[in-house]
This record gives C-alpha cells, sequence and structure tokens, in this order.
C-alpha cells in the first residue's frame, strides 16, 4: 500500500483509535530489541563533523548527534534544538544561541558554550567538505563564549542560510573525545549527543547504534523527546536493488530503500507498506555546455526541451511511474511542496512540431537519413552520462531522433564522468544535486560557481542567486528564487526532467519514520506493532 | 622439495614487482582524480577549495610525477607500509585485515563446494560413459559454465532466500551466510573441474595399468576410485589452482551481489573511488594469494604421482 505523507499521520490516528476503542492490544509502543533498516550504502569516509563528506553522515547524524535547532518539516519554520532560543542582527552577521543545560556527550562531557565553539573553530580551520559549507565557509569570522551556555557566532559577512544549515547537517563532537582519539575519531570512534550511540562503525557496510540511556533532550519536531524505542539500530548499505528487495521480503529487514521499479511489486504485496519521500536537492535534469555550438544556439536546446516527453520518461522502465515530471530546477521539496503558477507556467511542454519549426528556424533541415543538417554537417550531440544513467538516456536519444536530433551517447565511469563535465568536454550531460535551501543553485549555476561547468554567465541570473543568498527576508529569498528558475526554463539553461522519490519500503508494523524537511530519514522514533 | 619450494617463493618476487608496476600504471591511467573522487563519493559534485586541494595532494603524494610516486610507495612498501586510503581513511593493511577472513571464508567454501561436486559429476559422467548420468552431467556442466554468475545469485536468493526462506539473502555472519554466496560463486567452477575429471578420468581408465589391475581381478569400484581416478586428478590440481584465481577475481560479484563484506567489495569501493593506495594493495595481496596458491598446488602433484620428484 502506498502512503503519501499527507495523508498519513491522519490514517494512523484513526487506525491507532479504532484499535485502542475496541480493545486492541497489538499497537503498543513498547520497547523492543533491533531495528533493521538497509540503505542503497553506507557511506563511506569517516563520522568526524569536520571531515565526514558522505551524505548518509546526515542521516546518522540525526541518531547519534543533535542539532542546534531543527527545521519544521511541514512548515519550514526554524525549531529549537540544543538551542532553547536565539537571536539574529539585522544583517544576519551574528548569532546568539542560549543552549540547553541537561545535555551530555556520550562520555558524559557536559555540553556548553565551549563545545560549540570548539566544534565549530574545528571546522573552519579544516577549511574543506560539507561542515565547511554549512558553516558558512569563508563568510565565518568566529565563535564568541558569552557565558556556560550562550555562545555568539560571527559571520564576516551576511548568512541568512545559516539557521536551515545548522538543522542539516551541524552536530557536535565530543571535544574530550576528539581530543582522546586523535586520528582514529570518526573512523573508529565517535562522541556525540544523541538518542543513539554508535557501536559499531564499518564504512560503506553498516552502522550498529545503541540507544543512549541518558537521553531525554529530543527535539520537539518528533513525537517523543526522551528514551527511543528500539534498544538498537542497524543500518546497513546494499548496493545491489534486487538484494535490498530480497533483504525486506525474507525478513532480514524492516525498512529498506528500494528502487523505483520494486515500487508497483511491494505495493501490491499485503505485508509491506511503501512511502515516497521527495528528494532534497535539484530535479534531474539536462545540462548543456552553452560554449559549444550547437548548444549555444536557444532555438536548438529550446527544440530539444520540446522533444521530451517527461511524462514518458516518468512511465519508463527506470521510473515506472513513481517519481513527478519536474517543474523547476529545484524539487519540490526545496521549494516547500509545489511552486508558484509562474514557474508551472514557464513550463517547456512536450511539442515535437515545436521543437521542429525551432530547428527549421535555425536552419536545421531534415536531411534523408532522418537525422537534420546545416552546411552539410548532421546535427549531433555529444551527451555523456554514468554508466548508471543509462536507463535514463536511451529513451531521451529516442525522443529526440524523433525530431532529427542524433545524440551520441557516451558511458562514463563515474569520476570520469565527472571530470569531463569539469573539462567542458561535452555538449550535453545529465545529472541532480542533493542539497537543501534555495540558494543550493547558486554554485551550479552563478557565474564563477564552483560547480558551473555549463559556461552559463547571465547578469539577470546573477541578481536572482545574489537575492537568494543575502535578501533578508524568505519571501524576497523565495521570489528570487521562482525568478531564476522562470529565467532558467526560458533560457533552456537546463531541461527539468524528473523530480525524484526516496522509495522507502517496510513491513506494515513499522510506524512514524519521520521525514525531515531536508535530507535523510530519521529511526528515532520508530516504534513496532505487535 | 622444501628446495624446489623456496626456489618458487624467490620466483615470486618478480612476479609481484610487475604487478605492482603494472596495477600502479593503470590506476593512473584510468580518468579521474583521486583527490576529486574523496569528495564525489556520492556520484555529486561537492565544493573542494583549491588549497584544500593542494594540502590532500600533498598529503598523499599525489602531486610528484608518476614514477617518483611509484618509487615512494615500493620503498614504503618494502617498509611494510601499504599507505592509507583516501576514501575511508585508515591504514590499507588495517582494512584487509579486517576483511580478508570473510573472503577466505567465502573463497575456500566455494573451491569446496567446486570440488567436491564436480568430481563427483566428473566421474559419475566418466564411469556410466555415453548413459544418461554422463548426459545429465555433462548438461549440467555445460549450463554451470555458460551461467553468468551474478544472474545464478539473484536467482538462488529469490529461491532459497525469498520464497523458501532457508537461508539469509544477504550479510556475513554463521555458516548460513556464505552458503548461496559460495554456490555462485562455486559453480563455474564445478563445471569446468567435472568436464576435466571426465576427460581426464575416461584417458586414465584406457591406460594398460588399469586393463592389468582388472585382469588381476581387482573390484570396478577400486580400480576406478584408487587406481584411476588418483592419476587423473593431476590436470584438475592444476586447474583448481587456477581456479582458485578465478574465484578471487569472481568475489567481486559475489560478495556484491549478497552485499558482503570482504576483499572483493572492497576491491569494487577502490577502483571506483580512485582509492590508489587500498585499490593497489588488494590487488597486490590478491596477486600474493594466486601465486601462493600456485605454488602448493605444485607441490601437490608430488603427492598425487611418486614420480614427480622436485629437485
Amino acid at each position: 500500500m502506498r502512503t503519501h505523507r499527507a495523508i498519513k499521520p491522519l490514517l494512523r490516528t484513526i487506525v491507532v483509535s479504532a484499535l485502542l476503542i475496541t480493545g486492541g492490544t497489538s499497537i503498543a509502543q513498547e520497547e523492543y530489541d533491533l531495528l533493521r533498516v538497509v540503505l542503497n550504502n553506507a557511506g563511506t569516509g569517516n563520522l568526524d563533523v569536520v571531515t565526514a563528506r558522505h551524505t548518509k553522515a546526515t542521516l546518522y547524524a540525526r541518531m547519534f548527534g543533535d542539532f542546534l535547532v531543527n527545521i519544521d518539516p511541514n512548515d519550514l519554520t526554524v525549531q529549537p534544538g540544543l538551542a532553547t532560543e536565539w537571536t539574529v542582527n539585522d544583517d544576519a552577521t551574528v548569532y546568539t544561541f542560549t543552549l540547553r543545560q541537561d545535555v551530555t556527550f556520550h562520555d558524559g562531557t557536559p555540553f556548553s558554550a565551549e563545545a560549540v565553539k570548539f566544534n565549530f573553530d574545528r571546522i573552519a580551520e579544516a577549511k574543506a567538505g560539507a561542515g565547511y559549507a554549512a558553516l558558512g565557509a569563508a563568510r565565518y569570522a568566529d565563535t564568541t563564549v558569552l557565558d556556560e551556555f550562550t555562545v555568539q557566532v560571527t559571520f564576516h559577512e551576511t548568512y541568512v542560510q545559516f539557521l536551515n544549515q545548522l538543522g542539516l547537517r551541524l552536530w557536535f563532537d565530543s571535544p574530550t573525545a576528539v581530543a582522546q582519539h586523535g586520528e582514529d575519531y570518526g573512523t573508529l570512534v565517535v562522541v556525540s549527543t544523541g538518542p543513539y550511540k554508535v557501536v559499531e562503525w564499518v564504512a560503506n557496510d553498516h552502522v550498529l547504534l545503541e540507544r543512549n540511556e541518558d537521553y531525554t533532550w529530543g527535539p520537539d519536531i518528533y513525537k517523543i523527546q526522551g528514551l527511543p524505542y528500539a534498544r538498537q539500530i542497524e543500518i546497513r548499505g546494499i548496493r545491489e536493488f534486487a538484494t535490498r528487495r530480497a533483504a525486506l521480503e525474507s525478513g532480514q529487514a524492516d525498512i529498506v530503500m528500494i528502487g523505483e521499479s520494486d515500487v508497483a511489486g511491494l505495493e501490491a504485496d499485503p505485508r509491506f507498506r511503501v512511502e515516497l519521500e521527495p528528494k532534497a536537492g535539484t530535479v534531474r535534469q539536462l545540462q548543456f555546455n552553452l560554449r559549444r555550438a550547437p548548444i549555444d544556439d536557444l532555438n536548438v536546446r529550446l527544440a530539444i526541451a520540446h522533444a521530451i516527453d517527461r511524462e514518458g520518461l516518468v512511465a519508463a522502465p527506470r521510473y515506472s511511474g513513481a517519481a513527478n515530471v519536474a517543474i523547476g530546477i529545484l524539487g519540490r521539496k526545496n521549494m516547500g511542496g509545489d511552486f508558484p503558477q509562474a514557474v508551472h507556467d514557464a513550463q517547456l511542454h512536450y511539442d515535437p512540431e515545436r521543437a521542429a519549426e525551432l530547428l527549421e528556424a535555425s536552419g536545421w533541415i531534415m536531411g534523408s537519413s532522418g537525422i537534420r543538417e546545416k552546411d552539410g554537417e548532421p546535427l549531433t550531440i555529444e551527451m555523456i552520462f554514468p554508466s548508471a544513467a543509462l536507463s535514463e538516456v536511451q529513451p531521451i536519444q529516442a525522443m529526440l531522433s524523433e525530431v532529427g536530433i542524433d545524440v551520441d551517447l557516451v558511458e562514463l565511469q563515474t569520476q570520469a564522468w565527472f571530470d569531463a563535465e569539469e573539462a567542458g568536454n561535452f555538449d550535453m550531460t545529465i545529472g541532480s544535486n542533493s542539497g537543501t535551501g534555495l540558494n543550493l543553485m547558486n554554485r551550479i549555476y552563478q557565474s564563477g560557481g564552483t560547480n558551473n561547468w555549463w559556461g552559463l554567465s547571465d547578469a539577470t541570473l546573477d541578481g536572482y542567486f545574489d537575492t537568494i543568498e543575502s535578501a533578508l527576508t524568505a519571501e524576497e529569498r523565495y521570489q528570487a528564487a521562482v525568478d531564476a528558475q522562470v529565467h532558467m526554463l526560458e533560457n533552456a539553461y537546463a531541461v527539468p526532467l524528473v523530480d525524484v522519490f526516496y522509495p522507502f519500503a517496510m513491513r506494515n508494523e513499522v510506524n512514524d519514520v519521520f521525514y525531515p524537511a531536508f535530507s535523510w530519514p530519521s529511526f528515532y522514533q520508530v516504534w513496532i506493532s505487535n | 622439495m622444501l628446495k624446489y619450494g623456496l626456489k618458487r617463493l624467490v620466483s615470486t618476487i618478480p612476479v609481484l614487482l610487475g604487478v605492482t608496476v603494472l596495477v600502479f600504471s593503470l590506476m593512473h591511467l584510468v580518468p579521474g582524480d583521486p583527490v576529486k573522487a574523496m569528495f564525489r563519493m556520492t556520484g555529486e559534485s561537492v565544493e573542494i577549495p583549491p588549497e584544500v586541494y593542494e594540502s590532500i595532494q600533498k598529503e598523499y603524494g599525489f602531486d610528484k610525477p608518476v614514477p617518483v610516486q611509484y618509487l615512494i610507495y615500493m620503498s614504503r612498501l618494502f617498509r611494510g607500509d601499504m599507505g592509507r586510503s583516501t576514501i575511508r581513511n585508515r591504514p590499507v593493511s588495517e582494512l584487509i585485515r579486517q576483511n580478508w577472513r570473510f573472503t577466505a571464508e567465502l573463497a575456500i567454501t566455494a573451491i569446496t563446494f567446486a570440488i567436491v561436486l564436480g568430481v563427483l559429476l566428473g566421474v559419475a559422467a566418466a564411469v556410466n560413459r555415453g548413459g544418461w548420468w554422463d548426459t545429465l552431467s555433462m548438461m549440467a556442466a555445460t549450463f554451470g559454465v555458460s551461467m553468468p554468475n551474478f544472474w545464478f545469485g539473484l536467482m538462488a536468493m529469490l529461491v532459497f532466500a525469498v520464497q523458501l526462506g532457508w537461508l539469509p539473502a544477504s550479510g556475513v555472519g554463521g555458516f548460513e551466510f556464505v552458503i548461496l554466496p559460495a554456490l555462485t560463486l562455486g559453480i563455474s567452477a564445478s563445471a569446468i573441474i567435472a568436464r576435466l575429471t571426465r576427460s581426464s578420468l575416461l584417458e586414465t581408465l584406457g591406460e594398460d595399468y588399469i586393463r592389468t589391475a582388472r585382469a588381476k581381478g581387482i573390484r570396478e569400484r577400486r580400480v576406478t576410485l584408487i587406481h584411476a581416478l588418483r592419476n587423473s586428478l593431476i590436470p584438475v590440481v592444476t586447474l583448481v589452482g587456477l581456479q582458485f584465481g578465478s574465484l578471487l577475481a569472481g568475489a567481486v560479484v559475489s560478495e556484491t551481489v549478497f552485499a558482503r563484506r570482504g576483499l572483493g567489495s572492497l576491491t569494487l569501493e577502490a577502483v571506483t573511488s580512485k582509492d590508489f593506495p587500498l585499490a593497489q594493495g588488494l590487488i597486490l595481496i590478491i596477486a600474493l594469494i594466486y601465486v601462493l596458491v600456485n605454488i602448493v598446488v605444485d607441490m601437490l602433484y608430488a603427492t598425487l604421482d611418486p614420480r614427480i620428484q622436485y629437485e
């Protein structure tokens, strides 16, 4: 049974109430020994907030750590966490936090303003990775301890995204443990403040978490604030889709991240339930090398956009219907659920006839082989892609050939694909980025952006990005994000394709998986019906 | 024999040196930047400040010319230092130590299964030459050789783990966790062993000394199993040695399909993430095992056939 998150809590409440009224005893929220979770990978590297680079670290962090603030997934408001209160100065350069006084690290070290300063300064000193980016990178100035439980973070320039970033990935490592374990910290030992302690961490294989028996400071965004129900949680990484599904079906797992093509099959199985969690980040999209002909021609890019049947892509085996047609450059999750009408209106709908007109307007005339030509040259576009995207790019190749565009597919190993993108050795590529907030687009599409590998330089667009980065009100930032995406669609700087979900299948007895505003789910409050 | 063994051991040194040169060259020829790969483990791009990029390059010595990197690598290797994994940030030797037993468990179970099943099928086929046992055994062998092992693994998983629930679908643990991966890994080797055992045994059964044994009135079962089989096993033992190397390579597939820890899945991770030190260390160790197994196989010849003597 597929359950959409919006109606899931209501359904569950009704079912639980009905069982309680009828004297049912099968829904008691009791402690249990082990929750077994299987994901697509378990992450590699380490779990030190300074050097953790893999995205799974943010999932584990919600289990073994806490954040200063939390983002409510229902309305995206900032809620207390380890900080009970905070103030921000007028130009968003100084943030002052009042901390909880009842928090201790797993090793007994008290959590205090000194611990916050220790962690932020360590991150700033390392100057690398996602933690550094979350701390504002070069904008970070320093952290000052005002008293034992009050701390002030100062930035060189306006940093409006700081609270969002705090609620995403800045957990706190115990200063005592970091000093004690040296280079083993993060790879063999992790000591933080969360509801679970890391008992075993085998990179790229599994993490075993054990309940923190002293935990009483869970944030209000969860249904519980004290001890979790599961005494242990084992999170395993399994690369193969079929093996992941088999783990669930054979009873080796309680919750499994599955592939889109497995959604229908598991929905039809009465033992399981599927929950589709929208992915935070940019949507799957075609990206262009705007420095190269014929991609530098707006008509060619618009023609490509009109030649692609996005509904067809969603229905194709790769997604098997378990995805949404992309609307904007950012996913729905980053936009708070949906897009305003302006972005919907800017859609370049499937219209092969319009595509043909645009190509002919640019002088590309249909040749005898079914490929368009201009000055004797065929309309051939070199498309690079990583091996995992093969089932996505093949339908695109077929759709573009319908309008006379020859797509030369070049399959590359992932790292080589990145290098080819960075070096500009392509006409067209396919990709998406994980990430949160509206400013995710900035580094990818702004002039001089570190991941702007497309040769994109547009002053109007840059203006929108500046506003997203620095406007002091959320309304201004949101409007700039809308305007930026409309502008990108109108100029076909990229072609949105599919807004994907992370599908999670679970035993019917599993309850209350929590999906944060951004990033991966949390299993803190999960309980099992008997 | 001891002298021969030592001689063979010494002869492995140039082989292993050759392996280090080959692996080092291949890893550097494949496109992809190891430092950038450290930041792109999730398949998505992450910002890398230039100063950080340079410091990591220096830390791992990637800023030096490849021949210089190779010499540094070798000088460390001779001191027992295999380097530090770029992705996992742990010493390579530690990662190999943590994972080798899972692959050893898998490979030994797989080769045992392959030998037992292969020899049984081969003998059954040879002694019933032209009969239905022969046809059935050789059909099974053809099936085993031609079947992709990842497909066989998935099918075995669906049947024995999902449908019947007899065995776990994935992971590591007790002996029950190794059965399906070992079956998957060993099925192809067992088929090859079966075919070779059959042909070798048939050839031996036609020898004069077998006819003599039969003429002396020795029972057929004894003639086949004691007199003929032992002598026909020499080419089979050679094949087992070679197959063991294939099993180590096949462990990459089996460990991936069954989500097992081990040197195979670690190798895949190292190669795809351009983790030079880890990939080099792993391939060197696998090559060393392969060479050692083949030396042991050579020594076994003398046990099987007393006419063979090493000097």
